[in-house]
């Protein structure tokens, strides 16, 4: 499990890029974490770390954005509205699983029992002060 | 008749321009899903390629699937947006019953399953036994589990001729020791001559195949009775 403490949603960005830098494709991302704890924010970081500009946007309305980057295709999904098996059906969900594609999922908790095996998990946590956020990354098996 | 077929239920693209028999043009991929991108240039260029017209065409025939829920969706809708202007008929086409048709041939007599994946061990299926150029549908388009599909088919006769079509194939063989055909790499994937042939084969002329009427074909997924957020079930 990978631990780092953010203290502005400027870190929280260049931890993502960071991040970012070791993706191939085909990853799932699910983050966890309420309102407020920085997964658009930390999406940012990792599409600019793919070499894409400032695209990124919450995707709760459309349900996915889809990014293109000069090394790849990243979809970012909101869950946030889902919450059967048909919802899931209906945002694409499982047709962009095969693409190669960077999967990010907002509101991950609510299709857990849909994640591949193979699924990372970005939690996103208060930390002590108003400011500062606890982020891990460890794999979901 | 000339027919303007679509399919991208699945991974494949294609078009073609059928007429009375004959595939007159076919454009067919096989990469990743770009359907929302790929399809309307397809059609394009077998209208320009043959200096054929949407004018021209008698019906719009389109895999309805089932198969990818976005696949379905974009081929449904872009049949429509061409149907609709020049009030052209329509028809929706069973993905399994056109895969069927990948096998046709005039003679001899095959039972043919068609298999599509539908993810953590089960398929969509449906079952045609093709007799001297006619195809007969066994059973409705349905999702079955590998284990239900392994049962069924070793209680067939084993006189029976039988076929395997579709991404799935390959993996059904090896469910059983029975002796099966698996349809070669060119016959396997969904193709838009096949939905051109099996709309031929059905249509009648008396019929309006109204584009308002078709629609993508949803079979319910077993599956959907696991809980899907599993951290409801443990606060409960």
């Amino acid at each position: 499990m990978k631990k780092f403490i953010s203290h502005s949603p400027e870190e929280t960005e260049q931890f993502a890029a960071q991040f970012s830098l070791g993706l191939q494709g085909g990853e799932v991302i699910a983050y966890r974490g309420s309102m407020g704890m920085g997964k658009t924010t930390f999406t940012r970081g990792l599409v600019h770390g793919l070499g894409a500009d400032n695209i990124v946007s919450s995707p709760t309305f459309a349900l996915v954005n889809e990014y293109d980057t000069p090394r790849l295709t990243v979809y970012h999904f909101d869950m946030y509205r889902i919450t059967s098996w048909d919802d899931l059906y209906s945002t694409g969900f499982f047709d962009y699983l095969d693409t190669g594609a960077v999967l990010l999922i907002e509101w991950s908790e609510n299709i857990e029992g849909a994640l591949p095996d193979s699924t990372i998990i970005v939690e996103l946590s208060q930390g002590e002060n108003d400011d500062e956020r606890i982020i891990t990354i460890e794999d979901l098996a | 008749m000339r027919i303007l077929s679509m399919e991208t239920s699945s991974f494949p693209a294609s078009v073609s321009i059928f007429e009375d028999g004959k595939i007159i043009a076919e454009n067919y991929i096989n990469t990743k899903f770009t359907h929302s991108q790929t399809l309307m240039p397809m059609v394009s260029s077998v209208f320009d390629f043959t200096k054929i017209n949407l004018s021209d065409i008698d019906l719009i025939a389109v895999s309805e699937g089932p198969g990818s829920f976005t696949g379905v969706r974009i081929g449904i809708a872009t049949a429509k947006g061409l149907a609709v202007p020049g009030k052209i008929k329509c028809m929706g086409i069973s993905s399994l019953e056109a895969l069927a048709f990948n096998l046709y041939d005039n003679n001899g007599e095959k039972l043919i399953y068609s298999c599509i994946d539908a993810r953590v061990g089960q398929c969509y299926n449906a079952v045609f036994r093709l007799i001297n150029g006619t195809m007969e549908r066994i059973c409705d388009d349905r999702v079955i589990s590998d284990a239900d599909l392994k049962t069924e088919i070793e209680s067939l006769d084993t006189t029976d001729n039988l076929w395997i079509v579709g991404d799935y194939a390959e993996k059904v063989a090896t469910l059983t020791d029975r002796n099966v055909r698996v349809a070669g790499f060119n016959l396997m994937y969904q193709k838009a001559s096949s939905v051109a042939l099996a709309a031929y084969k059905s249509y009648k002329p008396e019929e309006n195949y109204s584009a308002a009427e078709v629609q993508p074909k949803y079979l319910q997924l077993p599956q959907a009775t696991r809980e899907l957020n599993k951290r409801k079930k443990e606060n409960i």
